[in-house]
C-alpha cells in the first residue's frame, strides 16, 4: 500500500470518529455549550484538557526546536509543564469555586467594573487570536505535507474543518472529541520514539534511550555524547549547552510558566468538573497525560537531530533519501550548493567566518525560482550567505514529521503520526476558537453591549465570532509573525503573563486590589509587550537592541513584574474595594 | 450530636493550630488527637471561635502549603533547570550517561511536577477535610 493511502485511512478514520462524536454530543443549550453542563468525570476532563493543552506547537514544534537547539528547548519543557504547576495550586480552584463560566466574568466581577470587564475582553481576544494562529499554522504544515500542496491552501483546507466540529458542538461536543484525539496523540506520538529508540539505542523505552548508550554501528557510546561531538564536529554548540543567554532562558521560560497560568481556554476547562476536590484531581489526571509527550518529546529530538545529521550531511544530492526532496518540494527544505561538489554540507555557526552566524542564504525563508539546478534541486532567489559554508536550511516545524520517514518506519508509523499532528492542531484551535467566540458573545455582547440577548442569539453572536475569528487566524497562519509554531505560540504565553497572570493572582490573594490598580497593570501589562513584540518582529528591531538582552518571546516576563508594580502602586493611591468584594473573595478562598 | 462532632473537630484543629503553628501540625495531630478524644469537649468550640477565624486559619493553612510547593517549583525548574545547571552538570553525578542539569531541564522537572501535583492534590483535599469546608458532591 502506497503511504498515500495509509495517510488517508488513518485520517479519515480519525476524522469520522471526531465529527461522529462531535454531532453525537453537540450542545443543547449555552450551558452545555460552554462548560459542557459541568458533569464531566476527573479523568476523561483531564484527558480533555491534555489534548487541548497540547497544540500544535507541542506536537510539531517542539521536538523539532529540541532537535536544533538541544538544552535551549528545554524552556518549552518546563515552561509548559510548570505553568501547569502554578495554574492548578494558584488560579484553578479559586476561580471554580467563583463559579463563572469566563475568565473575563471573574475579572468583570471580581472588580466591580465593566471597563475591567472590557479590559479583559480584549487581552482575552488578542490572546486567543496570537494562540489559534499558531495552531492555524500548524493545521497548515500537516496539510501541505499531506497533499504535497503549499502551506496557504493547506492552512485554509484545516481551518474549515475546525470551523465546523468547533462551531457545531460547543463545548461538550469539544470534550469528548479531545479524549478521543490525546488517545491518537499519544499513540502517534510515543510509537515512533520507540521504533527509533530501538534502533538507535537498543532501548525500548525512549526516555532510558536518551540516557543511555549509543548502539547503532560500531561501539557503545554514551548517547548524549556522542550528539555533543557531532554537534561541535559541525560547528554547532554542544547539544547539551545551548547558546541562549541565561537571562533570555529564564525570561522565555517565566514567560511561558505564567502565561500559561492565565491562559483563559485552559481555565475554562476547569469549569466543567463539578467540584474542587475533582478539579484537583483532574488536574493531577491532566499533568500526567501531558508528562507521557513531554518526557518523549526530548528523546525524538535528540533522535531527529542524529538521523538528519547522519541521512543528509556529506550526502550528495542525487542519493539523498526522497523524503528530502518531498520537503523541498513544500518548501520545507531548501539546499544550496555552495562549494559546487554535488553534496549537501550541514555546518553550524562555529565554521562561518564570523563563528556566529550559520545561515544559508539571506532571508528568513527560502524563496524558491523555477527551474533547478546542476544536482537537480529547486534554485532559490534567496542571495547565499558565503561567509558560511552551510548549505542545508530546514524548517524546524518538520522534524516530528520527517523524523519517522528518516529512521525508515513503516508507513503505517508515519500516517499515524499525520493523525496525531492534525488531532493536536484542531484540538487546540477548537477549544480556543470557543473561547474567542464567548469572549465575543457572552461577556461583550451579552454582558456589555445588549444584556436581554437570547439564549439562542447568543449561540448564533457565538458562531458568528468564531467564524470572524478563523477568518484572522487564516491570515496570520499563511503570515506568521514567528518563524517557527512554538515561537508565535510563546507570544501568546507572554500576553498572557503580562496581563491576566496578575490581575487574577491578584483578585484571589489580596483583599486591597482595586479595579483601578487592575485595569492600569493589564493595560500596562499588555501593551508593553505587544509593543516590544510588534517593533521586534514587524518594525525591523535587531537583537542588538533587546532590553537586558531578553528577546520578545520573554518580554512577559516583563511585562508581568511592570503589571504586578503599576497595579500595586495605583491600588494603593486609590479607594479601597467595597466590602461586598472583601466577601466575594473570602467566599472565593474557600471551598 | 451532629453539632457535638463538629465542637469536637473544632477544638482539636484549634488546639493543633496553636500548639504547633499550621504547617507542621499534620504528624503531631495524631498524637494529640488522641488525648483529645478523652476531653471534656462539651462545649462547642465552634461558638467561641466563631466561622471567620476558622476559616483565616483555613487560609493561612493554605498559604503556607502554597509556598511550600511553588518553592519546591522554582528549584526542581529555574534552580536545577536554568540558574546552576551548570554547575550540576559538572559536579553532580550523571543520570543514567545524562549530564544531571541538562536531564533535570528536559525530563526531571517534568517528573517532579506531576509528583508535586499528586502531593498538592493529597494535602489540600486532606486540608478540606480537616477543616470541614470540603464541597458537597451535588451543586
Amino acid at each position: 500500500m502506497s503511504q498515500d493511502l495509509w495517510n488517508y485511512i488513518f485520517i479519515g478514520t480519525s476524522f469520522a470518529l471526531y465529527i461522529g462524536i462531535a454531532f453525537k454530543q453537540r450542545a443543547g443549550s449555552t450551558k452545555e455549550y460552554y462548560v459542557a453542563g459541568g458533569g464531566v468525570s476527573p479523568f476523561a476532563n483531564g484527558m480533555a484538557t491534555a489534548a487541548d493543552w497540547m497544540s500544535a506547537a507541542t506536537f510539531i514544534s517542539m521536538a523539532g526546536t529540541l532537535a536544533s537547539s538541544g538544552y535551549d528547548g528545554s524552556r518549552f519543557l518546563m515552561g509548559w509543564t510548570g505553568g501547569f504547576v502554578l495554574l492548578t495550586v494558584l488560579m484553578v480552584p479559586f476561580l471554580r469555586k467563583f463559579g463563572k463560566a469566563t475568565v473575563p466574568d471573574f475579572i468583570g466581577d471580581r472588580y466591580y467594573s465593566k471597563a475591567a470587564r472590557l479590559v479583559a475582553i480584549v487581552c482575552a481576544i488578542f490572546i486567543c487570536l496570537t494562540y489559534i494562529m499558531g495552531q492555524m499554522r500548524g493545521v497548515g504544515i500537516v496539510f501541505s505535507q499531506l497533499f504535497g500542496i503549499g502551506i496557504p491552501a493547506g492552512v485554509i483546507i484545516g481551518a474549515t474543518i475546525v470551523f465546523f466540529y468547533a462551531g457545531l458542538g460547543g463545548m461538550k461536543g469539544i470534550t469528548y472529541t479531545q479524549v478521543a484525539q490525546y488517545c491518537v496523540m499519544a499513540f502517534a506520538y510515543t510509537i515512533p520514539a520507540i521504533f527509533i529508540a530501538i534502533a538507535l539505542t537498543g532501548d525500548v523505552v525512549p526516555q532510558l534511550g536518551l540516557i543511555g548508550d549509543f548502539t547503532k554501528g560500531g561501539d557503545p557510546t554514551p548517547f548524549l555524547e556522542k550528539l555533543n561531538k557531532i554537534n561541535t564536529d559541525l560547528g554547532f554548540s554542544k547539544y547539551t549547552d545551548g547558546s541562549l543567554s541565561k537571562i533570555d532562558m529564564f525570561c522565555i521560560t517565566a514567560a511561558l510558566m505564567f502565561g500559561t497560568a492565565g491562559l483563559p481556554h485552559v481555565i475554562v476547562r476547569f469549569f466543567t468538573v463539578k467540584n474542587v476536590k475533582a478539579v484537583r484531581r483532574s488536574a493531577c489526571w491532566t499533568l500526567s497525560f501531558i508528562a507521557v509527550i513531554y518526557l518523549t518529546a526530548p528523546t525524538i529530538g535528540a533522535f531527529a537531530r542524529v538521523n538528519l545529521i547522519g541521512e543528509l550531511h556529506d550526502t550528495s544530492y542525487k542519493d539523498a533519501p526522497a523524503w528530502f526532496q518531498d520537503f523541498e518540494e513544500t518548501g520545507q527544505m531548501a539546499w544550496i550548493d555552495k562549494n559546487g561538489d554535488g553534496k549537501i554540507q550541514y555546518f553550524g555557526p562555529g565554521k562561518s567566518e564570523s563563528g556566529k552566524d550559520g545561515a544559508v542564504f539571506a532571508g528568513k525563508a527560502p524563496i524558491f525560482a523555477e527551474g533547478v539546478g546542476a544536482s537537480g534541486e529547486r534554485l532559490l532567489t534567496n542571495d547565499p550567505v558565503s561567509a558560511s559554508p552551510n548549505e542545508l536550511w530546514f524548517g524546524k516545524d518538520i522534524m516530528v514529521m520527517a523524523n519517522p520517514r528518516m529512521a525508515g518506519l513503516p508507513k503505517w508509523v508515519i500516517a499515524l503520526l499525520m493523525a496525531g499532528c492534525i488531532a493536536a492542531a484542531l484540538s487546540t484551535a477548537a477549544g480556543l476558537l470557543l473561547v474567542l467566540s464567548t469572549s465575543i458573545s457572552h461577556d461583550l455582547m451579552k454582558k456589555v453591549v445588549k444584556p436581554d440577548l437570547t439564549d439562542k442569539e447568543e449561540i448564533k453572536w457565538a458562531r458568528l465570532a468564531s467564524l470572524g475569528a478563523l477568518l484572522v487566524a487564516v491570515w496570520f497562519g499563511i503570515n506568521p509573525p514567528g518563524t517557527f509554531v512554538a515561537k508565535t505560540v510563546a507570544f501568546a504565553f507572554g500576553l498572557a503573563a503580562s496581563s491576566f497572570f496578575p490581575a487574577l493572582l491578584l483578585g484571589i490573594f489580596s483583599k486591597g486590589m482595586n479595579k483601578e490598580g487592575a485595569i492600569a497593570g493589564m493595560v500596562t501589562g499588555i501593551l508593553f509587550t505587544l509593543g516590544y513584540i510588534i517593533y521586534f518582529t514587524y518594525l525591523g528591531g535587531t537583537k542588538s537592541q533587546y532590553l537586558w538582552g531578553i528577546s520578545p518571546e520573554g518580554i512577559g516576563f516583563i511585562g508581568m513584574i511592570l503589571n504586578f508594580i503599576v497595579s500595586i502602586v495605583v491600588s494603593r493611591l486609590t479607594p479601597a474595594p467595597p466590602q461586598e468584594i472583601r466577601d466575594l473573595v473570602d467566599r472565593v478562598r474557600h471551598p | 450530636m451532629g453539632n457535638l462532632r463538629n465542637g469536637i473537630r473544632n477544638t482539636r484543629i484549634w488546639l493543633v493550630v496553636n500548639e504547633k503553628g499550621y504547617g507542621s501540625g499534620f504528624l503531631s495531630s495524631c498524637a494529640i488527637r488522641g488525648l483529645l478524644d478523652h476531653k471534656d469537649t462539651k462545649v462547642p468550640m465552634r461558638n467561641i471561635q466563631g466561622k471567620g477565624d476558622a476559616q483565616d486559619r483555613y487560609w493561612k493553612a493554605n498559604l503556607q502549603w502554597l509556598i511550600v510547593i511553588l518553592g519546591t517549583w522554582f528549584f526542581v525548574s529555574f534552580g536545577c533547570g536554568i540558574l546552576f545547571r551548570e554547575w550540576l552538570d559538572e559536579n553532580l553525578f550523571r543520570v543514567g550517561t545524562a549530564p544531571f542539569g541538562f536531564w533535570m531541564a528536559q525530563q526531571g522537572s517534568i517528573i517532579s511536577f506531576v509528583l508535586l501535583l499528586i502531593a498538592y492534590t493529597k494535602i489540600m483535599n486532606g486540608l478540606d477535610a480537616k477543616f470541614k469546608v470540603d464541597e458537597e458532591d451535588s451543586k
